[in-house]
């Protein structure tokens, strides 16, 4: 039985709707579904969209969703199309000049190619270009809608979005020559942020990570403003739609918080033991598709077969942010239970012989096995992933790996260590020591310049354009060459008295449960302080401190719904994890997470400019629940540590060339 | 303009298109009524439940047995109409990756994948149906060797 049905009923009795299925919705049902004309004949339409928002739209809908909502055909704007004049057409378009001119020529003239045409830009567009719709009668005549959708992101998970910048890391970090890049990046940027606010109907208090080198001696760089200009953006963005949104809210309902890669290095490099980053990490995922072979029918050649790891895998949903070990416990549990308790799997697995069926059994059986043969393709599926990931684990010696690098970041660990792992251990792989010694160029900048740097790059035996990764940290570490100094003084006085070099400190309230498991992104920290108003201003500006009816108002949620005591927090009854048994039906899940939308606080937003890592996702999720706040985690693209590695390549800088010079 | 359109319509190959929507309008009706049976069939499934007295039981289980008989005949309906979609698509003459062929597909392929979710719904109604005969039989029995 199809449980879509269902799991729509679920959230429709809900009054608080999670992140992606506001923006699902306002796809299906905002743009798709509504444009009707009361005198159709046939409800069948056609769908128009260009490069980016046929990627916005396959982010949030299948096919068949966009087929049940009455679309037969989905069309490329610049492509030639054969016409269709008794249909009704929907364009869902950027507000461009070349759209424009393109949807024009469809409709205008004697011969249209559609009946009507009802047009969604995906942001805001230009009193001239409507200007231009509107001189030609004729197409005003076929009008059905003329709309500005707002929604230009991506949705990358119920509570995370991106905005598709790629090249951000290389066009805002880079070269400080030319801006215009950089520019025109963060203005589509803050464009795109903008309208995740119009579609959530959220007017956000902002903040962002202030420019740090803002003394006289030193002329302030492009990189460094990046937070401040951002926020800027989407705050012009803002005023405008309190202006032409109608419900926009005209006081502050949640709060956003602009920071960039620069606040933290680490985190997309050192490797993250939950489930989900170990599968984009370690096997060759394309995107959130997974291709594995499965044994052919009936003895034949294997099959390759593709499968995404997405949320409508209840078994994903459930382990992705889980520990690798604590995963594959589960994995080995489920898989016990379900055959103890599936009829078709009991005597698949030969807990009876055939001649003992009743025919109350085989009733039984029949009905249980389509969902057979649905769960245990899940369970297989998923027992072979974690079986996989754990044999690379063994094979390349991450454990040992892992530790150090965890060493090194709590400061546990130095130099002479990594310098020993790298002329004891045999086979490492180059991409781990490239990784090792980002790390280590992180948490110990000074020990890669001059002379020392590049004889320790030599002895991990990096090639040249490896060792430019390892320079290239630099630009987003953010400190400039007066401070480098200071940091040296600094740095030699606690060297004298052998103090530890951390770059994160020991939380006593978060108990180790798996090894390996210490590591946290900064952003955990920051939005920790954040709820707790602990969030340095002059560190952390706001750009519109809250109105005094901010903290007032009844109609906003609670501000703050935090625990006095971290340590001594109580579990409330309704957030005590439910018991994982049923974790096969996906409706089950779906419930469990409406529900406990229902008791949340204000919405955050964060976003990082030039990346964000899997470990920051999961960090959300994990204050999400802690906080009784949906936090939602915004970036220019989410970077597997490979993704990472090969942007920040792709960095040029003059510095390096200095640098060059002096060699 | 309303009549030049009139006439650019019936001229291009969308005329085969249009009388294609028409009959996949025919079958979405045949799918709202398959629907209902489904429906009745539920909620005489739970009034079962709650019943004690044969002839109440009986009632019912003939209504059952009407609405089973209607809700297999509309399904093969529905089946064999679909089958005759498939190979009209094949015969159509538009050229293939057409946006006309395109939507045919698509639109097919939509009614194919209800009919398999309403497939699953009816083997479940029908194995309910045998299981409740199984008891009248042994119900039967039990009074027999009483009397």
């Amino acid at each position: 039985m199809s449980m879509s049905d269902s799991d729509s009923s679920s959230y429709a009795g809900a009054d608080y709707k999670s992140f992606k299925q506001i923006s699902r919705e306002r796809l299906l049902h905002e743009m798709l579904r509504s444009s009707k004309t009361g005198d159709s004949k046939s409800t069948w339409k056609v769908l128009i969209m260009d490069k980016l928002t046929v990627k916005i739209m396959s982010h949030s809908c299948k096919m068949t969703d966009i087929t049940d909502e009455g679309v037969s055909l989905v069309e490329d704007i610049y492509k030639r199309r054969q016409p269709l004049p008794t249909m009704d057409a929907i364009y869902f378009i950027q507000p461009t000049r070349e759209n424009v001119i393109m949807f024009l020529s469809d409709m205008s003239g004697r011969t249209p190619l559609y009946r009507k045409a009802f047009v969604f830009f995906s942001s805001a567009i230009s009193k001239e270009l409507v200007m231009d719709i509107k001189k030609d009668t004729k197409v005003l005549t076929r009008l059905g809608a003329l709309r500005e959708m707002n929604l230009e992101y991506f949705p990358i998970d119920s509570q995370g979005f991106i905005t598709n910048n790629e090249r951000a890391l290389e066009e805002l970090f880079g070269d400080e020559e030319n801006n215009h890049k950089g520019v025109t990046c963060l203005n589509v940027m803050a464009k795109r942020i903008a309208t995740v606010f119009a579609s959530l109907r959220e007017f956000p208090s902002v903040r962002f990570r202030a420019a740090k080198s803002l003394d006289a001696t030193t002329m302030t760089t492009f990189r460094d403003l990046i937070p401040t200009k951002l926020a800027a953006g989407v705050w012009d963005c803002l005023m405008k739609y309190k202006k032409s949104i109608p419900n926009f809210p005209q006081t502050e309902t949640c709060e956003l918080l602009i920071v960039d890669r620069s606040i933290d290095q680490i985190a997309p490099v050192i490797h993250e033991w939950t489930y989900d980053a170990m599968c984009h990490d370690l096997l060759n995922m394309e995107g959130n598709k997974y291709v594995h072979e499965v044994p052919g029918k009936s003895g034949g050649p294997a099959e390759r077969k593709e499968v995404l790891l997405e949320d409508h895998d209840p078994i994903w949903l459930e382990l992705r942010h889980a520990h690798i070990a604590y995963a594959s416990e589960q994995l080995h549990e489920k898989m016990t239970n379900f055959i103890s308790k599936n009829k078709a799997a009991q005597i698949q697995h030969g807990s009876k012989s055939s001649s003992e069926m009743s025919t109350r059994d085989i009733q039984k059986m029949v009905q249980a096995l389509p969902q057979y043969s649905e769960q245990i393709d899940k369970l297989s599926l998923h027992v072979e992933i974690a079986g996989k990931i754990n044999r690379i684990i063994r094979e390349s010696g991450l454990r040992e790996l892992g530790q150090l690098e965890q060493d090194l970041v709590f400061g546990d660990a130095t130099t002479k260590d990594v310098i020993k792992f790298f002329t004891m251990t045999e086979d490492i792989a180059h991409e781990n020591k490239l990784r090792l010694l980002m790390i280590l160029a992180s948490v110990c900048p000074e020990k890669f310049e001059g002379e020392k740097g590049q004889n320790l790059m030599r002895l991990a035996k990096l090639t040249e354009e490896d060792m430019n990764v390892v320079h290239n940290m630099r630009m987003l570490g953010g400190q400039p060459v007066t401070k480098k100094k200071l940091t040296t003084a600094f740095g030699l006085k606690f060297d004298i008295h052998k103090k530890k070099r951390a770059a994160r400190k020991d939380r006593p309230g978060e108990e180790e449960k798996w090894q390996l498991s210490r590591f946290y992104p900064i952003i955990e920290e920051l939005l920790e302080k954040l709820t707790k108003n602990e969030l340095s201003k002059e560190d952390y500006p706001c750009l519109n401190d809250p109105s005094p009816s901010y903290h007032g108002s009844p109609f906003s949620g609670p501000v703050n719904q935090n625990p006095h005591s971290m340590r001594s927090r109580r579990t409330p009854t309704w957030a005590r994890p439910r018991g994982s048994e049923d974790g096969y039906s996906s409706d089950s899940v779906l419930r469990h997470a409406s529900s406990d939308f229902r008791r949340m606080g204000q919405r955050i937003f964060v976003f990082i400019v030039g990346g964000a890592t899997r470990s920051e996702l999961r960090v959300c999720h994990k204050l999400t629940e802690k906080l009784k706040r949906e936090i939602i985690l915004g970036s220019s693209s989410l970077d597997d540590p490979a993704q990472f590695i090969t942007k920040l390549k792709m960095i040029t800088t003059h510095e390096l060339s200095l640098d060059d010079i002096q060699i | 303009g309303d009549v030049e359109l009139g006439e650019y319509a019936r001229n291009s190959g969308d005329l085969g298109l249009d009388s294609f929507f028409k009959k996949v309008q025919e079958l979405d009706k045949q799918y709202a009524k398959l629907d209902k049976l489904l429906k009745k069939l539920q909620d005489a499934h739970e009034e079962s439940k709650a019943v004690t007295k044969a002839p109440s039981m009986k009632a019912i289980k003939q209504r059952m047995e009407k609405d089973v008989d209607e809700v297999k005949k509309t399904a093969h309906y529905l089946k064999t109409k679909i089958e005759e979609l498939d190979k009209e698509n094949l015969a159509n003459g538009c050229g293939k990756g057409s946006g006309a062929d395109r939507s045919r597909t698509a639109t097919t392929i939509s009614l194919k994948k209800k009919l398999k979710d309403t497939e699953f719904q009816i083997l479940r109604e029908a194995i309910h149906q045998e299981y409740r005969e199984v008891v009248e039989r042994r119900v039967f029995t039990a009074c027999l060797l009483d009397n």
